[in-house]
């Protein structure tokens, strides 16, 4: 595919890339027309990062079922673009590394406390302090929990319920968990030795980069219902914690970037692009790929399940609320692949998503939300930059039919880190954070101007396409007090 | 002069060796990679290891070597500031690379930190060598 790729706008937010050469299905992007604009610019100057040719060269792949999707918060990626969502057929299809990329199930689990703005304003600082000497984080941080390696199989075997079975957590964490925290096919031995000793240090760390544990309030409820579902108010305070697989997913990706390329050449299939190494989900080599991202997914899921105790503890001893009193919202991983049914062409049919960036977000009626929330549909989280709003939303109809059940992530980058580190110095963000009452805690202040506001897209047009689409619902909007950054 | 330099991308890093040898191309592009985790001039040399990794393509070597130091680092703890590599072309066989690595482990308070490389891309790889002059490029997901 040297060029002709060209888009042509079906809805105001709903754009559809022709299928061209090798392409088995159209793309459909959905964005607003400030991104479609730079999508086709960095196109036009034939960047080696194009979007818009990493979702062609999804829709290359065998057994894509009807679209190569990228969602508003699009941006270049490996292989796959970040944003996007492939669905392949079960009998047909492949299973795609850079579908689910080197950090596999990162997500974002949301604490909800009983808490105000009003409780938490005047012990800002010090709860902030606390947060930021009790959670590992940053490079080469070791977290405190020590597993042997029968503890760390079983930790990838089981997720979550093993380490809240272990006195880390509440019983009814599980239950608002994405896929309960554990999801079914994990085998460790299809994670390599090297993976494991990787983690040893890192479980329960943070990491560096766009992870984060923010304290935030809900500045508006835009949805009462929802709200009401996910036990959101006006004014009250919640943490979120993003952080994902560390040092084992990293591995695992580079382990079958490998093993993937290899599969690849022995099955005849032809790969538009080295990221996109893939072998057959029904062959040896899917299998053993799908059960390492279990893992790795697992892993994830009691990352963010040791990082949230962590955070218990500090709550209580800070402001004496009991440990009960704080409810998991939810916890919900953006890089991942999946089974699930879905309706294609008034069929239903058990397809293999991947989505890299991008959040399942299933809308009213599935069994795979939580009892509680199955009425309404599962939240999801949207992460902002460390100076701007976050937001929660959820899934739609709309979005079962045309996404595959999908919804945006976060803002996306606008700028490269060297630019950013370039253009921003760590102190003067902090400064400014300072400036509009949030305080900031990093261990990294070059990590910091990295990760700077204006590094990022606008979480409100990202937000607003997203909306505008009918793929996703607003529920509440949220504002950072205080950032922990590695 | 800087052997390496660190190349613009949007969400992630390049990294570009140079050398009068692919052997010191690579040796600069792995201080370029852990000059993004840590300012090199923070780290003293207090130990050192023999690495060994083979591969059947040179531009796969790149991503061995770099993910095989990535892996070294984190289940030791220890940070890298010099690496002196041959590679060594093995008729039939592909390409076996020997290193020794020097640094010391880290240490949040003496070393000035930057941020985690999580894995080495095979997008971009380009290997390139010219009697006298070599250079490699590779893409860091950080």
């Amino acid at each position: 595919m040297s060029n002709g790729l060209t888009l042509k706008q079906l809805r105001d937010t709903e754009w559809e890339l022709a299928a061209i050469g090798r392409m088995r299905v159209p793309g459909k992007v959905i964005a607003d027309t400030a991104t479609i604009e730079s999508l086709l610019e960095d196109e036009a100057n034939r960047s080696e990062w194009s979007a818009l040719r990493q979702i062609a060269n999804v829709a290359c792949l065998p057994g894509i079922v009807g679209a190569s999707l990228a969602l508003p918060d699009v941006h270049p990626g490996y292989g796959f673009p970040i944003g996007g969502v492939g669905a392949f057929d079960l009998a047909d299809g492949v299973a795609v590394v850079g579908g689910v990329g080197f950090d596999i199930n990162c997500g974002v689990r949301m604490l909800a406390t009983p808490l105000s703005i009003e409780d938490v304003e005047p012990h800002l600082d010090v709860l902030g302090e606390s947060l930021f000497r009790a959670i590992p984080a940053g490079l080469g941080a070791q977290g405190e929990l020590r597993l042997s390696m029968n503890e760390l199989n079983r930790l990838l075997l089981e997720g979550a319920p093993f380490l809240i079975e272990r006195g880390f957590g509440i019983d009814e964490d599980a239950t608002y968990m994405e896929d309960g925290g554990c999801l079914e096919r994990a085998d460790p031995d299809a994670v390599s030795d090297r993976a494991k000793h990787r983690q040893f240090r890192q479980v329960g760390t943070l990491g560096s980069g766009n992870h984060y544990v923010e304290v935030q309030y809900v500045e508006e409820v835009l949805e009462a219902t929802a709200a009401r579902v996910y036990g959101l108010e006006k004014g009250q305070i919640v943490l979120s914690i993003h952080t994902g697989s560390r040092a084992l997913g990293h591995q695992i990706g580079q382990d079958y970037l490998k093993i993937m390329a290899e599969a690849a050449a022995r099955y005849g299939i032809d790969i538009p692009e080295r990221e996109l190494v893939c072998a057959p989900i029904t062959s040896t080599e899917g299998m053993q790929y799908l059960s390492a991202v279990a893992c790795g997914a697992n892993c994830a899921f009691g990352n963010r399940q040791m990082i949230a105790h962590l955070a218990r503890e500090i709550l209580e001893a800070v402001f004496g609320v009991k440990r009960t009193s704080i409810r998991t919202v939810y916890d919900i991983g953006h890089n991942n692949a999946k089974v699930e049914t879905h309706c294609v062409n008034g069929e239903a049919r058990a397809l293999l998503v991947h989505r890299k960036g991008s959040t399942r977000a299933f809308g009213p009626g599935r069994s795979e939300s939580p009892q509680p929330y199955r009425a309404i549909g599962h939240p999801i989280f949207v992460g902002g930059t460390m100076g701007t709003a976050s937001y929660v939303l959820r899934g739609t109809e709309d979005g079962m039919a045309k996404a595959f059940g999908s919804g945006i992530h976060g803002a996306g980058r606008a700028l490269s880190r060297k630019k950013a580190a370039k253009r921003f110095w760590g102190e003067t963000i902090a400064e400014e954070l300072a400036e509009k009452g949030i305080r900031l805690w990093a261990h990294s202040m070059r990590g910091v101007a990295e990760e700077a506001p204006l590094a990022y897209k606008d979480v409100e047009s990202v937000v607003h396409a997203a909306i505008c689409s009918g793929i996703n619902i607003a529920v509440a909007r949220l504002r950072p007090m205080a950032v922990v950054k590695g | 002069m800087k052997r390496y330099e660190l190349i613009e991308h949007t969400a992630d890093l390049g990294i570009h060796g140079f050398g009068a040898s692919v052997s010191e191309a690579f040796a600069a592009v792995a201080e370029g990679m852990f000059s993004i985790m840590a300012s090199l001039d923070t780290i003293d040399i207090v130990r050192c290891h023999s690495i060994h990794v083979k591969a059947a393509s040179l531009d796969t070597l790149l991503v061995e070597w770099l993910s095989e130091l990535l892996a070294h680092w984190e289940s030791t703890g220890e940070i890298y500031r010099t690496f002196d590599v041959s590679i060594e072309d093995v008729e039939d066989h592909g390409y076996r690379l020997s290193g020794r690595i020097c640094g010391e482990p880290l240490d949040t308070a003496k070393h000035r930190l930057g941020t985690e490389v999580k894995g080495i891309s095979y997008l971009g790889l380009r290997v390139e060598s010219s009697p006298g002059a070599s250079s490699v490029r590779c893409i860091v997901d950080v």
